[in-house]
């Protein structure tokens, strides 16, 4: 029960972006959320279309704190008899915040994935624009995901499903750094628990009602 | 007690008979439980359609329809479409 609790209250006050899913079917509501030491991510999106969302990204990065208006649209889906293949693209224009400055930043992302019920595989590229300010170089900042998964057994749609996950990732001035998660799966929600090489810990979060 | 027995029978019977026919069409790229969720709830939507039941493992959905009514396939495969789908109506 303590468990559940601890659970829950990581759900709501840490939740965040990762596992891309910027569209989902017309009319859905869609609840991400990722979470390290460093980072703490929520994506809230509505489909407008299946192909198109409207949302917001709130990400904590140490200490700035972005919060973006996005569109999500998915350019292409390849619908296979025994699998899927997406592109996403995003944009969208908010606000930075760091040591009480407040700046606008830009946004675009890049997601491209492919799964069965038996192996999955992602990559994501986000980018943070931001623009010198006064004289101050700010770098864009950049995020990379790759992913990859496999099942290891084919569970029903009333049934629990479970995967087991390899991600690498990389920011601006950071090492590739590889993370090994258990997600499971349970008709509209899934979770991630992931353990990094170097010692970290990642929880992820992911609804659509 | 026996009229009421029977009464119940009556009822039962009645309910049981009146679920209308079924139909099962194929999805392609239906690979994850959020695909079926979609999909399940975009036609549990549909006054005509009285259940749905899913198969990730034969790529199929199952629809049960109420008495006397059916979705037309042009609507199923818009559906579908809206879900992020497609069609194929060759299943059995």
């Amino acid at each position: 029960m303590r468990f559940f609790k601890l659970s829950l209250l990581l759900v709501i006050f840490w939740s965040t972006q990762v596992m891309a899913h910027p569209t989902s079917f017309q009319g859905a509501t869609s609840l991400m959320s990722y979470n390290t030491e460093e980072e703490n991510t929520v994506d809230l999106f509505y489909s407008v279309k299946n192909y198109l969302a409207v949302g917001v990204t709130y990400q904590r990065e140490d200490k700035t704190y972005f919060t973006v208006p996005r569109v999500n649209y998915l350019l292409q889906r390849w619908n296979n008899e025994d699998s899927q293949g997406n592109i996403y693209l995003s944009a969208g224009y908010g606000q930075e915040r760091s040591y009480d400055q407040a700046l606008g930043v830009g946004f675009t992302a890049l997601d491209v994935d492919w799964e069965s019920r038996k192996y999955y595989t992602s990559a994501a590229y986000n980018r943070y624009i931001r623009g010198d300010k006064e004289n101050i170089e700010r770098p864009d900042y950049e995020i990379m995901k790759l992913r990859a998964g496999v099942a290891p057994y084919l569970g029903e749609y009333n049934e629990i499903n479970t995967w087991l996950i390899l991600q690498t990732e990389k920011r601006n001035d950071t090492q590739w750094e590889l993370t090994q998660f258990v997600r499971l799966f349970y008709r509209n929600v899934l979770i991630e628990v992931g353990a990094g090489f170097n010692g970290s810990y990642a929880f992820n979060f992911m609804v659509h009602f | 007690m026996k009229f009421t027995i029977a009464l119940l029978t009556i009822l039962f019977s009645l309910s049981v008979f009146a679920a209308g026919e079924t139909e099962t069409v194929g999805v392609k790229g239906m690979v994850c439980s959020f695909c079926a969720q979609g999909i399940t709830k975009k036609f549990k939507e549909q006054p005509e359609v009285a259940n749905v039941e899913v198969s990730l493992q034969d790529k199929k959905v199952k629809l049960t329809y109420q008495e006397g009514k059916k979705l037309s396939h042009d609507k199923i495969e818009s559906l579908l479409k809206e879900s992020g789908y497609e069609v194929s109506f060759d299943a059995k």
